[in-house]
């Protein structure tokens, strides 16, 4: 049994692009890591990683870590057709209905679970270790900065922390330079889906936290907007509130397009509204459109992307 | 005198539409109205499409509801109870996975093509079981329903459109302005269409036997009756979603008041529809300003209590 891990510990780490083979066949031993189950023990630089926490995708392709399962449904449409195609990954399922079988079957060291599969973690924790390290809105020091504890995280159990580092580093970064780029400015934080474009506070409000902007729909600090954050809103609302800016995800976009395809329905939808013509974000073309995939990956390096998004549209207006 | 009640409602449903057209969250009140450019601009962009829009779809489904009752000879039926609309919903969704730009014209096609392949299979069933009670037939179309619905479920699960599904089914009306609704038109002909040719509706619904023998080709006005129904049901479900129960609790009540008789009642029905679905759109508008509780939603909570109402009355009269 233990031959058979280290084996396939060798195999992987001889695959792998960026673990330069700097350790061979050895036992690797134990890492206790905070979860949001507390303190957990796992296994230091696991082989065989059922990666479920969309989250995580793109930490661990820079750590050069290839799950032995994922969730292929929730796979972003790009950057991870290696994921998509390779056949020794099993496809995990989707947090609506996980292949359970599927994640036993691959004898997983380590599963990232948590986030979409929150739920069904005492299920998959009788399969093998299962540590929850998501980012929630419910952590103490915030979404974004649980982004950070969950990559040092993961750098600590893959023995990559410098890595870690570097990728926390540039999210620093680019929030600073967001956080100064932006002024009190009102915004509208809206989600675009079917064609129709929602109060999306409640799923992208994180970004702002950070921010110096000022949310068109926060009656006073209260939690009342995302309360009825599908309730719809009308176009002439928005009107009425008149914000400076828009930042909009674009679900459509994420779910809807088809390869080769550039799809930007919200683009669409918020230059035909004939109600915004007279709106300060219209006439001065302040949208900014989050990543197509953002919905899909709403981890780290999104976060970054996203900050660095707002710091070059702001700083362009400044 | 024998006209002072259609005229009195009349008037209600009017005072209703000013409301609506004067509720919102963009400052225009009658002053602004005439001296501001920019609320006049917003009043034809957003307020007089919603209402419209209002009025128009809550004429389709109750119109639809009528129809339905008559050609199954049931009370309880309407595009929601038969699996009509969760039919509409599925063309839509493979639509919009076969072809993801299609327009808003082509979606309605697929949701009418639906629509009236799911009234189709409904009555297909419907002939096929023995006991034909007024609360069964509902039942098996709630079923059926639920099958087509649960369908779509899944296609929309796999393909991560939940969301978009979700949306899309409880729209409502928040989203309405120029330029999305001119559609409903299509149903304020159906409407006509269906007064002009009420009495054979009304002859219909005595059942096949005795119609026949009446000289109407049975046939041919349960083809025109169903299609009626598809294309309402298809382009209202595009246009603002699922309205649940409005095409059965209107018709039943007026006709509880009124008797059976499909023209006269007409015009009650629609009445009664445009007035409770204003009604309902009102509450959602000003509960939770300045976001909205969808019309749908509020409408659902209504209907199911009058539904069950209704039906209990219909088992009570059934053991007398």
């Amino acid at each position: 049994m233990t031959s058979t891990v280290l084996c396939a510990g060798v195999v992987l780490s001889a695959c792998g692009k960026s673990d330069s083979g700097s350790d061979s066949g050895k036992s690797h031993g134990n890492v206790t890591v905070t979860t949001a189950k507390g303190e957990v023990e796992v296994p230091l630089k696991p082989a065989k990683v059922v990666a479920l926490d969309n989250t995580s995708f793109l930490t661990l392709k820079a750590f050069g870590i290839k799950p032995v399962a994922a969730p292929k449904g929730l796979l972003p449409n790009e950057g991870f057709e290696d994921w998509q195609k390779d056949s020794s990954i099993k496809d995990a399922g989707i947090h609506h209905e996980p292949k359970f079988e599927a994640i036993n079957a691959t004898e997983p060291d380590l599963i990232i679970g948590g986030y979409r599969f929150g739920e069904h973690h005492d299920k998959l924790s009788k399969i093998a270790k299962t540590i929850d390290i998501a980012p929630s809105d419910e952590s103490k020091e915030g979404y974004v900065n649980a982004l950070k504890a969950q990559t040092v995280t993961l750098g600590k159990i893959f023995g990559q922390e410098d890595k870690a580092k570097e990728i926390v580093a540039a999210l620093d970064k680019s929030q600073q330079a967001a956080t100064a780029a932006t002024k009190g400015e009102k915004v509208f934080l809206g989600v675009a889906s079917a064609g129709k474009i929602d109060n999306g506070a409640s799923r992208i409000g994180r970004l702002t936290q950070p921010l110096n902007l000022k949310n068109v729909l926060d009656a006073g600090g209260k939690k009342s907007t995302s309360v009825h954050d599908n309730s719809g809103l009308a176009p002439e609302t928005i009107a009425k509130l008149n914000p400076d800016w828009v930042i909009l995800l674009d679900r459509d976009a994420a779910v809807g397009a088809e390869e080769g395809t550039v799809a930007v329905p919200a683009k669409k939808v918020v230059e035909g509204m004939e109600a915004w013509d007279k709106t300060t974000f219209r006439s001065k073309d302040q949208v900014i459109y989050l990543d197509n995939n953002f919905y899909l990956t709403e981890g780290i390096q999104a976060y970054t992307e996203a900050f660095d998004q707002v710091a070059t549209a702001f700083g362009k207006t400044g | 005198m024998r006209r002072l009640p259609i005229l009195l409602a009349t008037l209600g449903v009017l005072a209703l539409i000013v409301v609506s057209l004067f509720v919102g969250s963009y400052d225009i009140d009658l002053r602004s109205l005439f001296t501001d450019p920019e609320a006049r601009r917003m009043f034809f962009i957003s307020r007089v499409p919603r209402t419209l829009a209002l009025v128009l779809a809550a004429a389709a489904m109750a119109v639809s509801g009528v129809i339905m009752q008559m050609l199954v000879q049931n009370r309880f039926v309407e595009p929601t109870t038969t699996g009509t609309s969760e039919w509409a919903a599925l063309g839509v969704l493979l639509l919009t996975l076969l072809a993801p730009a299609a327009s808003p014209l082509l979606k309605m096609g697929a949701a009418s093509a639906f629509a009236f392949l799911g009234a189709m299979v409904f009555l297909f069933v419907l002939q096929r079981i023995a006991l034909k009670s007024q609360v069964i037939v509902p039942i098996v179309g709630i079923m059926l329903g639920a099958l087509i619905s649960s369908l779509t479920l899944y296609l929309a699960s796999t393909y991560q459109l939940l969301q978009t599904l979700a949306t899309w089914r409880s729209g409502g009306f928040s989203s309405v302005v120029r330029g999305t609704y001119e559609p409903l038109w299509v149903v304020g002909i159906i409407v006509i269409g269906l007064y002009l040719a009420a009495d054979r509706f009304t002859i219909a619904g005595l059942g096949r036997d005795t119609a026949t023998s009446l000289g109407l080709p049975y046939r041919r006005i349960m083809f025109i009756g169903l299609t009626m129904v598809a294309l309402a049901t298809g382009v209202t479900t595009v246009v603002v979603g699922f309205l649940p129960f409005l095409g059965l609790i209107i018709p039943n009540l007026v006709s509880m008041a009124r008797g059976d008789d499909i023209r006269s009642n007409l015009p009650w029905v629609v009445l009664s529809s445009v007035a409770l679905m204003i009604a309902c759109d009102l509450v959602g508008r000003t509960l939770v300003a300045p976001l909205e509780i969808p019309a749908t939603v509020v409408l659902g909570a209504v209907g199911a209590v009058v539904f069950v109402a209704m039906i209990l009355r219909q088992r009570k009269k059934a053991h007398v």
